[in-house]
């Protein structure tokens, strides 16, 4: 059933957070500390080019998960089942419409098809690109529970609809797709046949429509719980933050590498130039 | 006695539809536990919600400790006296572990991190969820989902705690906590109104009881009286108490009991 599926993965995601209620090194710091080291290793993703460098970084990110205690093997997963629809749909068309040197050609049904040098490199750089960044997001979700990433958010000035917005999307998300599940099951309770694949597909439209009805009343009675209990549109949590020299460090020393990794892919660093040959 | 709350000809209907409420009146008086009963589609919930401001009337008011809920800035101070528990819970919890969803109500009110704290343990004790704190809030049972939204109402100290079914879909065992739940936190002084049609829950709880059908109230009184008369609670779709029903059918039985201890003493003079 997809939705059960569904639902297991947005209940271990946004719900139980395993990895993310852990006790270790990523977890114990504080949230905001995190979401800058992420996003300055998001900007420095995006100014460099060099395939060894991002390597470098998600050896880096799997370094800091496994020191975390975050499983290894469902954090690289996580990413790469993005990365699999990504490079399929953006990346894979670059091989062969990007001009340049060429390394393979083949003619199927007189259509001549070849791949160049560069096609490969840029679509190979993007894709990598694309993935060390969601490897970063994902190190930062992995170690943080939503519930503090939405009160750093608040706490680092975002504005307040987007972190209230954010808090009650999570929220949303798990109650409706529980809601989802529930439908679904009641459609296959009924069912004494195993269905096709077009049916399966067919029975997801009735679901999606009657989720539809149900999340306008479910909203409604959800904001009218949170007005009774004296909900006035601002965001607040019950812990509050407190930076201690761990987390300057980190980010300091996260500053410190991903600003190396910038200098080594501008070839301002002459004795690590071969970083960049790949 | 001044009432704590009164309802005053409440004339409310939602758009593009006959249901609402018509001409209801209501009185409420503080330490009370006062029912409101009736059938599905009574208008049972709609009269809740506007004791803690979430609807306005369309005509008449109701009034909560001298405050009205259309004048729009006493909603939040009605608010802080009028707690109200939804009749499902996943429709009130809002956060992902215990501590935070008690804590909600709380946030708005400028006390302290430790104050409360104290305070989210309390109320977690008073229903018996104590340790429950780290636990994720979605992974609770029913029945622990309805005493979290009990104690996440509680721990603001409402002075009049609303509750709209809180038997539905409890298993008997359920039921029975929560009875006592209501009852210890009656017994402690707390006006407690309760919307229903669970007749031997009423029984067990209710000082005075109001039935409501189709948006009206029929009839208003003490819960001898009203669960009692039988062919009145059959009329507007109600199972009598259990107790009653079976003393109605015995023979020379003037005196119809409502709960099982009244029912018990009237055994014990007979046999």
């Amino acid at each position: 059933m997809p939705f059960s599926k569904l639902y297991e993965f947005f209940e271990d995601v946004f719900i139980l957070e395993e990895s993310a209620r852990r006790n270790f090194f990523l977890q114990k710091l504080d949230p905001r500390i995190k979401i800058l080291a992420a996003f300055t290793g998001i900007i420095c993703v995006t100014l460099i080019q060099s395939i060894l460098l991002y390597l470098i970084i998600l050896s880096a990110t799997v370094f800091l998960a496994t020191a975390s205690r975050i499983n290894v093997k469902d954090f690289i997963l996580r990413s790469l089942t993005f990365i699999v629809f990504f490079t399929a749909l953006i990346a894979l068309p670059l091989p062969f419409t990007t001009p340049g040197e060429i390394i393979a050609q083949t003619n199927i049904i007189g259509l001549k098809i070849t791949i160049t040098r560069e096609g490969v490199y840029a679509a190979l750089s993007l894709v990598l690109r694309v993935w060390t960044a969601l490897t970063l997001l994902n190190l930062l979700v992995m170690s943080t529970s939503f519930d503090k990433i939405t009160v750093a958010l608040s706490s680092l000035r975002a504005p307040r609809l987007f972190t209230v917005t954010f808090d009650l999307t999570l929220k949303y998300i798990f109650v409706f797709v529980h809601e989802a599940m529930r439908v679904s099951r009641a459609q296959e309770a009924r069912r004494f046949w195993k269905p096709s694949f077009l049916e399966r597909v067919k029975s997801v439209i009735p679901v999606a429509s009657n989720i539809l009805l149900r999340s306008n009343v479910k909203a409604s009675n959800i904001y009218n719980a949170m007005l009774a209990r004296g909900f006035d549109g601002s965001y607040r949590s019950l812990r509050s933050l407190k930076i201690n020299i761990g987390d300057i460090a980190y980010l300091l020393c996260s500053i410190g590498f991903f600003t190396l990794i910038v200098l080594i892919d501008k070839g301002v660093l002459p004795g690590l130039t071969f970083l960049t040959s790949f | 006695m001044k009432p704590l709350l009164t309802v005053n000809n409440l004339f409310f209907k939602y758009p593009k539809t006959d249901k609402g409420l018509f001409d209801v009146n209501m009185t409420v008086y503080k330490g009370e536990c006062v029912g409101v009963i009736g059938p599905n589609g009574a208008g049972k919930s709609t009269l809740l919600l506007h004791l803690n401001g979430l609807l306005k009337p369309l005509k008449g008011s109701v009034i909560v400790d001298g405050f009205n809920t259309l004048n729009e800035k006493d909603v939040f101070k009605i608010r802080r006296i009028v707690g109200l528990v939804f009749q499902d819970p996943n429709d009130q919890i809002l956060k992902n572990t215990v501590e935070e969803e008690v804590a909600y109500g709380l946030l708005h009110t400028g006390l302290s991190e430790e104050e409360i704290l104290k305070k989210i343990s309390e109320a977690l004790n008073a229903v018996g969820l104590k340790d429950y704190n780290e636990r994720v809030t979605f992974q609770l049972s029913y029945g622990e989902k309805k005493k979290l939204s009990i104690a996440s109402i509680l721990v603001t100290d409402p002075e009049i705690l609303v509750l709209d079914e809180p038997t539905s879909n409890l298993d008997p065992a359920g039921v029975e906590e929560l009875v006592n739940i209501i009852k210890h936190l009656h017994e402690r002084g707390k006006t407690i109104i309760i919307a229903t049609h669970d007749m031997d829950f009423a029984a067990e709880m209710f000082d005075r009881c109001y039935l409501l059908d189709e948006g009206r109230i029929i009839c208003e009184g003490g819960v001898e009286t009203v669960l009692t008369n039988i062919p009145l609670l059959r009329e507007h779709r109600l199972k009598p108490p259990t107790v009653t029903q079976l003393f109605a059918n015995l023979p020379d039985c003037k005196n119809l009991p409502v709960r099982l201890k009244e029912a018990i003493e009237f055994l014990k003079t007979r046999l």
